[in-house]
């Protein structure tokens, strides 16, 4: 049966799901270079902010895994329903979480980066178990690395 | 990772904190709304491209029909599948329905009581290893010691070079794994690590 994989459909539908991972890995590391100019854009229009930009730096980040803390057990819930609904319904929710960072309002940010790191929390559960359950046994391996790859 | 290489390689095009225009840059807009796109394509193929789940879950709640039509769509071998599902009729019209869920008390029982814990203390050694701090923080550990220009630019070079090393390591840890086995591999990392952020933090 091996040879019969429909490898186009199966390995498209790993990495699929793993732009969750990819996304991921982004929202983690992309505050980090930017943190310092947004900042002094805050301060220099008299925007609300946090005043210590190492303070400020520190909290944005951490809402991602702080958010994720929560998102897990609720990826666990929705997974029940359905993998590949969840992964609909959180991307959703990611995407607009997204959007709403890009307004430049400290609230915003916030509650985008909070609500990006409750979606990431549910990935983290869901994307894993699809792509263990559609990869067959035999390239189980190979597509398993996809995620962490991404 | 390659999500993390992607945003450290765009962040050499955010301004420096002491160019003219970093008070007036927008470029953060689209390194914030950049995931949503890759959100939006992801919803795309879900909805219109790849449109079953996954077998198990079908399996799990019986549905038959869906559980064919998504074993269709993964091998392309008709007659396997067609095989298979009348086996699952017959096991379930022979068998009361078996589900593969555990209960949250039998979760900490024998049999999965030494996988729970093997599995709950590997993400407590990864999030112990803090990674995920110099992730973070890369930008000020980099520019440590630095003043102006200079700082920012060991600071994104720095930060890059996070990002390569972090896309290095997962393909050495998948050539390697086959060769030494992952605990091997698993017991070498931690000690490496230990040194290094020794050596980090000194």
């Amino acid at each position: 049966m091996d040879q019969n994989i429909n490898y186009a459909y199966t390995i498209g539908y790993v990495i699929t799901a793993a732009i969750s991972f990819f996304n991921m890995g982004y929202c983690y590391a992309y505050f980090n270079t930017t943190t310092k100019i947004m900042h002094d854009q805050y301060v220099h229009n008299d925007k609300f902010v946090i005043a210590d930009r190492d303070l400020f730096n520190s909290v944005i980040s951490a809402l991602i895994p702080f958010g994720a803390i929560f998102g897990a057990p609720l990826g666990g819930i929705l997974a029940n329903s359905g993998r590949r609904r969840a992964i609909i319904n959180i991307s959703m929710v990611f995407a607009t979480a997204c959007i709403l960072t890009t307004y430049f309002n400290f609230f915003a940010l916030f509650f985008g980066r909070l609500t990006m790191g409750i979606c990431i929390g549910a990935y983290v559960t869901v994307v894993p178990l699809l792509v263990s359950e559609l990869s067959p046994k035999s390239i189980a391996g190979p597509l398993g690395v996809v995620t962490q790859f991404m | 990772v390659t999500g993390i290489l992607v945003a450290v390689t765009l962040g050499f095009l955010v301004p420096y904190g002491t160019d003219e225009d970093a008070l007036t840059t927008q470029i953060w807009k689209h390194l914030f709304g950049l995931p949503a796109a890759f959100a939006l394509i992801q919803l795309f193929f879900l909805m219109f491209v790849f449109t079953y789940d996954s077998p198990s879950y079908y399996e799990t709640k019986n549905d038959h029909e869906s559980y064919q039509n998504s074993m269709n769509k993964l091998y392309s071998n008709h007659k396997y599948v067609a095989v298979l599902s009348s086996l699952l009729d017959e096991q379930s019209v022979s068998l009361p329905v078996k589900t593969n869920e555990l209960s949250w008390g039998q979760l900490f029982t024998h049999p999965h009581r030494k996988p729970l814990i093997i599995g709950l203390l590997l993400g407590v050694f990864h999030q112990a290893t803090g990674i995920s701090s110099v992730t973070f923080f890369s930008n000020e550990i980099f520019a440590k010691g630095r003043t102006g220009e200079s700082a920012e630019f060991a600071a994104r070079i720095g930060t890059f070079g996070t990002g390569i090393a972090g896309v290095l390591a997962a393909v050495t840890a998948i050539i390697v794994a086959k060769h030494y086995g992952r605990k091997t591999i698993l017991l070498v990392g931690e000690i490496a690590m230990a040194f290094l952020l020794a050596f980090l933090s000194h």
